[in-house]
């Protein structure tokens, strides 16, 4: 009987140690950041591309979900801005990105914003936010976060802790071994700028990743009485306090944790943050508890777009007129924040864009 | 609940484990099979608990017929002519008849209405096995002597989602002994061992090899043109997961019943290996092939009524064995296609005899592994046009051709040295094909027979557990869980 013990505990203790050095075992950042290739969630590697080997200038990025990035058309903006001669104090032209990735989690903006922070110098980053701060971790955490990361992460309460900490030692053997042969799994060694998808990637019109379009173009007007339906069912469903009031920080804990860790980089590097105020259709006007945002920047509140029912392709995402009033919008709403890093100069031409985008979209075919 | 989830492993097992042993050390055998009914119940209903009832309504429906079959004398024909016809029109209703319905709407333009009900998992198990049993019981006017053994016989949950189909004259005297003292290490060694085996085929090997396998079927079914070296990497990708996959989830449920001091019948043994498709049906499914053959092929006729009487009865029992995997004209395609392969076997044996030799092995494998994976294709694929291009593109018609990703050809490379020169994993418990079911707890077993030191097999183990769990996240379904 103690010998199938003892046998059984020498498994235990091989696999044990198995699962802790596949956790240690080391692999190109690169890769890692290209390596999530499903739908949208693929522009993590444009994402790191654009912060690593795009010399083009990153003066303003939006982080968000995809409210930010179905609403917002980065190059557009930066045009805007030119138009109404918003330049940097230096005068230089302002170059806006959108970093935005859909679904919802604080913890992957931390991740971005780290990222951006910590390579490129910015002047403004715009934090998308809600009616109220999402309980939820982003389900791509675990494919872009450091190991630290990943051991570190608040466990109370934290719906994605023991998830994400179970996927670690498949995540590090997998990056480990396409980081042997990148090109073997479809992925770049280095940066190719004739594989890219361009300084800006405008989702606004049609969703895409490298070159394939997933969405037809984005002009669906969702049918008002529908519109008014779905919101309403949404609002009804709404529950700020899952665990009662009482429990409110403990219930965002997790939010709290990873906004306020940006909000400090943000300070540390002297960085500037606006927040943009950009809910589903048919949400309150205003956050429900605005304490976190409070003296830590401005925030625009597109209220006249959010109103308007023929700019919504369904009840949380702006269709492409509604983006392209929101684009606007937030151009002409920009000088009024009183940025210390933006001044107004007579009005001049648009900045240079960086890598032009690719020319032609391919249909996503399955 | 799959036996490659978080949850299997390291909440339901536990505590059913605890719970039986804790009974069977203290000799209460009925507590700790009603442990078992319950956990197995539990275990069925995790996924959609609507069909509980069906199940155990069907349970309690077999056992009373086969009651009256063993009693009721002037009935008993009757008896057992309707426990048969329920048990088909039960499976017929819940996977047929949307299928039926639909064709006859096609061709005749009827407009028969579809009920689109979710499939009762293991139906096309639990209804074979126990057709069998009434089978025998009408036989032999012998029934279970008891609910509980019968319900186990049925219901636990080892075998119950996808195999083997046991049958009850080896199943109904373990369960009988089944719940007192203590049992062997040795037995729960080699299930722990054999389980871990089987877990590391499914979640390593048939998992990444669907990764592979997939992509191509789906782009076949979207209507792209696949290139020659595209179709058969997938086609070859699908026929190692689909080995590995049934072979893991044979493992698993075989390691999981020895756990319980139960011993499964072999279903699976290295079929890849097999020399010819006579072999490969010895190998591959190995209960369903013997249920087929006793339940269908026999009563057909078998080989009674001469040669073209064999061969035709091959083909239609093949084809309905096709037809079980699933309600769809590609399995019926695959399953008439191995029919076919049968015929043509037995008619080259007829003509040549037997080939003997080294260099025949080696063909007759070659021969048979690749008829295999060419009718896997039309099993997998969505619809008959996605297998019709998928078969056109392995043959050369398909499109530009484009190299295979170098992981997806070391993976099946791997998985061919795997399934072609290693020895199974029941062959290394050394797990014995056929046994007396009174010796069951009795015989030994060793996890591992390879001739190196025990520290080692259980370090190599504990290496594969832990590949596995790491893969567990994300399970795969297992592709039996489908019939």
């Amino acid at each position: 009987m103690w010998r199938v013990f003892r046998l059984v505990g020498i498994g235990a203790a091989v696999a044990l140690a198995a699962l802790a050095a596949m956790v240690l075992l080391p692999h190109d950042r690169y890769v890692r950041w290209q390596a999530m290739k499903v739908e949208a969630f693929a522009r993590l590697g444009w994402i790191y591309e654009r912060i690593h080997f795009d010399p083009t200038p990153i003066d303003i990025a939006f982080i968000g979900t995809s409210h930010t990035l179905n609403g917002v058309d980065a190059e557009a903006f930066e045009r805007h801005l030119a138009a109404a001669g918003m330049r940097g104090r230096d005068g230089a032209c302002l170059h806006a990105v959108n970093l935005a990735i859909p679904s919802y989690g604080r913890n992957l903006h931390w991740i971005l914003a780290r990222e951006l922070l910590s390579h490129r110098r910015i002047r403004t980053l715009v934090i998308e936010i809600f009616e109220n701060e999402t309980r939820k971790a982003h389900p791509l955490f675990i494919s872009v976060a450091d190991v630290g990361d990943v051991l570190s992460a608040p466990a109370l309460i934290n719906l994605n802790y023991l998830h994400d900490l179970a996927r670690l030692p498949f995540r590090q053997l997998s990056l480990w071994a396409k980081s042997q042969s990148p090109r073997s799994w479809g992925l770049k060694e280095t940066m190719d700028f004739t594989d890219y998808d361009g300084s800006n990637v405008d989702n606004t019109r049609v969703v895409n990743v490298g070159g394939i379009a997933l969405t037809p173009v984005r002009d669906h007007v969702m049918d008002p009485a529908r519109l008014d339906a779905e919101a309403s069912a949404l609002m009804t469903e709404k529950n700020l306090h899952m665990l009662g009031g009482r429990f409110h920080d403990m219930e965002y804990a997790v939010p709290t944790y990873y906004l306020g860790r940006i909000l400090e980089l943000a300070r540390e590097k002297g960085v500037e943050v606006v927040f943009l105020y950009l809910p589903g259709y048919g949400k309150p006007a205003r956050p429900a508890d605005d304490r976190l945002y409070r003296g830590a920047g401005a925030t625009i509140f597109p209220d006249e777009v959010l109103a308007r029912r023929e700019y919504w392709t369904d009840v949380n995402h702006l269709n492409l007129h509604g983006a392209a009033h929101l684009t606007r919008l937030l151009a002409e709403r920009w000088a009024g924040l009183g940025l210390s890093g933006t001044a107004a100069f007579p009005a001049g031409p648009a900045c240079a864009p960086g890598y032009s985008p690719r020319p032609l979209l391919k249909a996503a075919t399955n | 609940m799959l036996f490659n989830s978080a949850e299997f492993i390291f909440f339901f097992l536990p505590i059913v484990i605890s719970l039986y042993w804790a009974m069977r050390l203290r000799s209460r055998g009925n507590a700790a099979k009603l442990v078992l009914v319950g956990s197995s119940l539990v275990f069925y209903g995790w996924w959609d608990p609507r069909y509980v009832p069906v199940m155990i309504l069907t349970v309690c429906v077999n056992y009373a017929v086969s009651i009256l079959i063993e009693r009721d004398d002037k009935r008993r024909m009757i008896w057992f002519a309707g426990a048969i016809a329920a048990n088909l029109g039960l499976l017929s209703f819940f996977k047929y008849y949307d299928f039926a319905a639909t064709n006859l709407n096609n061709h005749f333009g009827w407009s028969i209405t579809l009920h689109h009900f979710a499939l009762p998992l293991a139906i096309s198990f639990f209804t074979f096995q126990q057709i069998a049993y009434i089978v025998e019981v009408y036989k032999d006017r012998k029934a279970a002597d008891s609910f509980i053994d019968y319900s186990l016989f049925v219901m636990f949950f080892p075998h119950l989602i996808a195999g083997p189909i046991t049958h009850h004259k080896e199943m109904l005297p373990q369960f009988k002994k089944a719940g007192h003292g203590a049992l062997p290490p040795a037995v729960a060694a080699a299930g722990l061992a054999v389980f871990v085996i089987g877990l590391a085929k499914k979640v390593v090997v048939a998992d990444t090899l669907a990764t592979f396998a997939d992509p191509a079927f789906a782009a076949a079914g979207a209507g792209r043109a696949l290139s020659a070296a595209s179709a058969w990497t997938g086609s070859l990708a699908y026929a190692f997961q689909i080995y590995f996959d049934f072979s893991g989830y044979s493992d698993m449920a075989i390691g999981l019943a020895l756990l319980f001091g139960i011993r499964l019948p072999v279903n699976f043994a290295s079929p890849y290996k097999a020399t010819s498709i006579i072999d490969f049906w010895r190998r591959w499914h190995i209960s369903l092939s013997r249920f087929l053959r006793a339940y269908l092929y026999i009563p057909l006729g078998g080989n009674r009524h001469g040669t073209v009487r064999q061969y035709a009865n091959l083909f239609a029992t093949m084809a309905i064995g096709g037809l079980w995997h699933g309600a769809g004209w590609t399995f019926i395609a695959w399953g008439a296609l191995h029919g076919l392969y049968l015929v043509v076997n037995h008619g080259w044996r007829r003509v040549f005899g037997e080939a003997h030799g080294r260099a025949a092995t080696l063909l007759g494998r070659a021969a048979t592994f690749a008829a295999v994976v060419v009718a896997w294709v039309p099993f997998r694929a969505p619809t008959g046009d996605a297998a019709t291009a998928m078969l056109a593109a392995m043959a050369g018609f398909g499109g530009a051709s484009a190299s295979p990703s170098g992981p997806a050809l070391a993976s099946i490379a791997a998985a061919a040295a795997m399934a072609f020169l290693a020895p199974n994993s029941l062959e290394l418990a050394a797990y014995r094909q056929r046994l007396a079911p009174a010796a069951a707890e009795a015989a030994p077993l060793a996890p591992c027979r390879l001739r190196i030191p025990r520290p080692v097999a259980a370090a190599a183990l504990g290496a594969a557990a832990a590949l596995a769990l790491a893969m567990l996240p994300d399970p795969g379904v297992f592709l039996y869980f489908n019939f």
